[in-house]
């Protein structure tokens, strides 16, 4: 193990990455504090599930009393990204000399922050340390998370509702913003559009089922505009 | 177990399971093919959904907020990113702090 490398992944996740995630955990704390479930879940959903949306569609499902099946259908399926990241992740940290069980534990560090900052740097260090990187940014992301997750369960708890909104608030305003700057195909902004207006109408059908249908519709659609428009060469 | 508990251990492993799988599956399949194409769109369509919903027809405390209000501490947030820099922590707290003045001026 290459521990220099690893307190040099640790050291790097505590920049503004670090920040916004310390930003949107603490959000995402208050809102299940304010949708009424036990702090332990925000904590252990961190460490095991370790993907913000997912994490939320979980909550915010479970709130609204929906089926079991149709949250966890939802939550593989905003999941289902991670099989092609660590796909293309995998070729970047593999070397000689490790054994293949530890590409497996380092398979939970891939979420989006440290998949992006990985496939940036690490082709910059030498290939034997890369995985130690990864592993020491994921472990000082999820420490982050897990602390702002549950501070902000706490802070939700004592300050007065005038301020909690603005908490509860955090996490929908990070992604509504993270979501639409960081669009860099036209595919995305397709898929992002039908979701957005399929969200909130397929809400008034049918509550329980609307967050998958919404993925489902919006995104069968989106896709077949997308390739409506590739054919054509628009 | 709680039944929340029980849903927990549940979605950890379903969703280990893409990581696991990768791992697996990585060097023997091409990731460029249509079914991953449509698992992106599939993946932000259900993200910008469920954020949708939350924005506009909030349940529980956001729900006595007004929707207005929402929408327009969000513009504020994505406005605020590219005023200050694209700096996305500023935007967020912009953007959440917004509708703490706008539902107190109320």
């Amino acid at each position: 193990m290459h521990t220099a490398a690893f307190r040099t992944g640790v050291r790097e996740s505590f920049g503004v990455p670090g920040g916004v995630m310390a930003a949107s955990y603490l959000g995402f704390g208050a809102l299940a504090f304010s949708s009424g479930i036990p702090v332990w879940i925000v904590i252990v959903s961190t460490i095991t599930i370790w993907a913000l949306p997912g994490q939320l569609v979980m909550v915010d499902m479970w709130q609204i009393g929906a089926p079991m099946i149709a949250i966890l259908l939802a939550v593989m399926l905003t999941n289902a990204r991670f099989l092609p990241m660590t796909v293309t992740l995998m070729p970047v940290i593999r070397a000689r000399g490790h054994r293949p069980w530890v590409y497996y534990l380092a398979a939970q560090c891939v979420a989006m922050s440290s998949w992006v900052i990985c496939m940036r740097r690490g082709p910059e260090m030498p290939g034997a340390e890369r995985i130690d990187y990864l592993c020491g940014l994921a472990a000082g992301f999820i420490a982050i998370g897990v602390c702002a997750g549950a501070v902000g369960y706490y802070i939700a708890e004592s300050i007065p509702k005038v301020m909690q909104i603005g908490m509860v608030f955090l996490a929908p305003v990070y992604f509504f913003v993270f979501l639409i700057v960081e669009v860099r195909t036209r595919m995305v902004a397709i898929a992002l559009a039908c979701g957005g207006v399929a969200g909130p109408l397929l809400f008034l059908i049918t509550p329980q089922w609307s967050v998958l249908l919404a993925g489902f519709i919006g995104g069968t659609l989106a896709f077949a505009i997308h390739h409506t428009l590739e054919r054509s060469h628009v | 177990m709680s039944d929340i508990g029980i849903l927990l251990v549940l979605c950890a492993l379903g969703t280990y399971a893409w990581r696991g799988l990768g791992v697996l599956l990585s060097g023997r399949i091409s990731i460029h093919g249509d079914l991953f194409t449509w698992v992106t769109c599939v993946t932000y369509a259900m993200i910008a959904g469920l954020v949708m919903r939350i924005i506009v027809m909030p349940s529980g405390l956001l729900a006595t907020s007004l929707v207005w209000h929402r929408l327009l501490a969000c513009l504020l947030g994505l406005a605020a990113y590219y005023v200050f820099r694209r700096n996305l922590l500023v935007a967020v707290a912009l953007g959440a702090g917004s509708l703490i003045v706008l539902n107190y001026l109320r």
